[in-house]
């Protein structure tokens, strides 16, 4: 059986059956749960003392919170096109495709190290205000969502050099693996609103 | 790479980043527009923003694919969300 025929046989898109393990989607149900819950929570506050929550939001990038929404969404974009690659057999290329992923991935880490640099060389920490504390809790606790992601992509990247047994088993992780990554995108979605743009 | 560029997730990536563009040329006028525009331009950005997360879990996480309790859950959790969000929001404006 050649690759192509391999990459025939695989699970396709139109399937109607769960990408994925069953596994990953209630662990994303979960961490989706409790991200709504702090966002509520945030939200909460924020009705008790606009005035602190809009002045001190004014301090924030938007230029720099918008960067890593960009980053995010092509990181997403690419892995999403290295698993069509996948499916369609066009095997040497997924790697870069993942490549290209793994490197927004540490580009929006890179972003964050220095909004967070400036914002501590500005005396700005977690003990600030009430806004900041939820600032460096949700930004930190989706960072360290991103960084476990960022090594699930390594993982796979390394997946990915070998793809001759290529089947269902490889897709189902390859797809596993992405809803993972996708679920790190569309958490920053609404932080990124929510903590930048709300007046 | 002319695969790529034809293909349904690249549309949905340009749809994503268009939205963004919106949102933030939405929150960078209110800046200099009276209070009740700011408000509805908030709620715009939030709407915005459960657009995108469900082009994200639809045609990225790929549940438009899935079965019916995973696709249904799946469209609850980002609108639950919104709903959540904007009644937050709106609440402390009106009381």
């Amino acid at each position: 059986m050649t690759m192509r025929d391999a990459a025939l046989e695989a699970p396709s898109s139109d399937r109607n059956r769960n990408p994925g393990e069953d596994g990953i989607w209630i662990f994303v149900g979960g961490d989706l749960s409790i991200f709504a819950l702090f966002f509520v929570v945030f939200l909460y506050y924020r009705g008790l003392d606009l005035e602190l929550f809009n002045q001190s939001r004014e301090a924030l990038s938007i230029p720099l919170g918008l960067l890593n929404t960009l980053i995010l969404l092509t990181s997403s974009w690419f892995l999403a096109s290295a698993i069509e690659d996948m499916r369609e057999g066009h095997f040497e290329r997924a790697p870069k495709l993942l490549v290209g992923s793994i490197v927004l991935g540490l580009g929006f880490v890179l972003v964050k190290y220095f909004e967070y640099s400036e914002k501590i060389s500005n005396g700005i920490t977690l003990v600030t205000n009430d806004f900041y504390m939820y600032y460096y809790i949700l930004t930190g606790i989706h960072l360290f969502h991103l960084i476990i992601g960022l090594g699930v992509l390594l993982f796979l990247l390394k997946k990915s050099r070998d793809l001759s047994a290529w089947g269902r088993n490889s897709a189902t992780l390859f797809e596993s693996g992405a809803i993972y990554w996708h679920m790190v995108d569309l958490l920053w979605i609404f932080i990124f609103p929510l903590l930048y743009l709300l007046r | 790479m002319s695969t790529i560029i034809k293909r349904h997730v690249t549309l949905v990536w340009f749809s994503l980043v268009l939205l963004t563009f919106v949102a933030w040329f939405t929150a960078d006028t209110v800046t200099i527009t009276d209070v009740d525009t700011k408000r509805w331009a908030t709620v715009a950005i939030l709407v915005l923003a459960y657009f995108k997360v469900r082009l994200v879990i639809q045609h990225f996480m790929e549940a438009k694919h899935a079965q019916l309790p995973l696709r249904v859950l799946m469209e609850i959790w980002p609108l639950a969300t919104l709903i959540l969000m904007l009644t937050l929001y709106l609440l402390p404006l009106f009381t």
